[in-house]
């Protein structure tokens, strides 16, 4: 399925945005603070690079203390054609059971990082949208990154 | 769950897919209060995960491949040599640390902790109300990897024979070193974290590849105070309870966030340079 850039990128912030909204599904307390700031996420960041046609996608996420729970729950991974055409081309998720699942979430730790890859095509440059949240036992927080395009 | 109860190494639990034990972790953490959460049961099911198939500290697709020639090889020798995978341990001393903690922190009982830049001008900043970044001037280059791991910080920088002033000397009294998480491959990073009862202190160093670009700094809407000493801008941002500063020094960032006071985090910076004199 092919969509503009403009509209993967408005769909991934509505995404977030429900699962921010919605955040009782993983038991958190969204605050007015999440607005302005956080009280669980000290920094997060995502980045991608690519090595011939392999593609990996980098993230990394400081919580403000030992948090129960702190990652990736979701990366999406879009590809755009030669002709800018984009499309969603891999959606990884923290309770897939695939191998890279593994290294999406932390538990019981302040700091985690990881990254998965993806075997790309020649023709098509890539980039990611990473939502990253951590909680404790308060309530949690979540945020998107996107990466460059590589 | 009864404490007399068997633990789960029985048929039934180790019949259940690596998804489900996953499944079951999760819903062990969300329907429980931080009271209730038995981590017990979250640590039974990461074992039994951690038997099956041990946790690599990054999934590498090259190395999943390389793993599956070796198999359908059998033991011959391909057309390109395989590649030895060395097993990392560093990450998984860090989820054993931090979940021995945590076990620490929810019974009670006391924890014992194991033992455990860039060119200034050529880099820009960009705050908003909420987050803060630094902007390459100009691409970064990239580095050669590195190998070995260090017990701490400032001895990882020491060994790899990085002179600049980057790890503080003096922490608030009463931060204890309760875990350092070291990944020396490039891009360097490094993160120690100290606690004092529930409050915490993290100490990063990176050395960049230019994917700070991609890290933002959560901050609220107080204004950002830039700290100078020596030829680093440190940044000193707020974000609701927590201080958070951010320098770089030549190729490397430093980034300390905490439950600490303006005071203290200036008397943090000051002591980077302090040893350097």
């Amino acid at each position: 399925m092919i969509f503009k850039k403009k509209t993967i990128r408005i769909v991934s912030l509505c995404i977030a945005m429900i699962l921010l909204l919605s955040s009782t599904a993983f038991g958190a307390t969204p605050t007015q603070d999440n607005i302005e700031a956080s009280d669980y996420i000290a920094m997060t960041g995502a980045s991608a690079s690519r090595t011939g046609n392999t593609v990996r996608i980098d993230f990394e996420i400081q919580g403000t203390s030992s948090m129960i729970k702190i990652g990736s729950t979701y990366i999406y991974l879009y590809s755009i054609d030669s002709t800018g055409h984009e499309a969603l081309e891999k959606t990884y998720y923290y309770l897939s059971g695939e191998p890279y699942a593994s290294q999406m979430m932390g538990y019981f730790t302040g700091y985690h990082d990881g990254y998965v890859t993806y075997a790309g095509s020649s023709g098509y440059t890539y980039y990611a949208a990473v939502v990253l949240y951590a909680n404790d036992s308060t309530g949690g927080d979540t945020r998107v990154r996107f990466t460059n395009e590589v | 769950m009864d404490k007399c109860e068997p633990v789960m190494r029985g048929s039934a639990d180790s019949s259940k897919t690596n998804l489900e034990l996953l499944k079951e972790i999760d819903e062990l953490i969300e329907n429980s209060t931080a009271e209730e959460l038995d981590a017990n049961e979250i640590m039974k099911r990461l074992d039994l995960l951690q038997e099956r198939a041990p946790v690599e500290p990054m999934y590498s697709q090259q190395e999943a491949w390389d793993r599956l020639m070796e198999k359908v090889t059998d033991g011959a020798v391909p057309d390109e040599p395989i590649k030895q995978v060395n097993p990392r341990r560093r990450k998984l001393v860090r989820i054993a640390v931090g979940i021995a903690a945590a076990i620490a922190l929810l019974v009670g009982a006391t924890l014992t902790a194991s033992a455990f830049g860039f060119n200034l001008w050529g880099w820009l900043t960009r705050w908003t109300d909420n987050d803060f970044r630094f902007v390459p001037a100009e691409t970064a280059s990239t580095s050669e990897p590195v190998g070995d791991e260090y017990a701490d910080i400032p001895s990882a920088l020491a060994g790899l024979g990085i002179t600049e002033p980057l790890y503080p000397t003096w922490i608030p009294e009463g931060f204890e070193l309760v875990n350092t998480s070291l990944d020396i491959t490039e891009p360097i990073r490094m993160v120690a974290t100290y606690s004092n009862g529930d409050q915490y202190l993290f100490i990063r160093v990176s050395k960049d590849n230019g994917a700070s670009t991609r890290r933002f700094f959560e901050k609220d809407q107080t204004p950002l105070i830039e700290y100078y000493h020596g030829a680093a801008v440190h940044y000193i941002l707020y974000n609701n309870d927590y201080c958070t500063s951010v320098w770089h020094t030549n190729d490397y960032e430093v980034y300390v966030t905490g439950t600490i006071s303006k005071e203290s985090m200036i008397k943090i910076i000051d002591s980077v340079y302090e040893v350097k004199k």
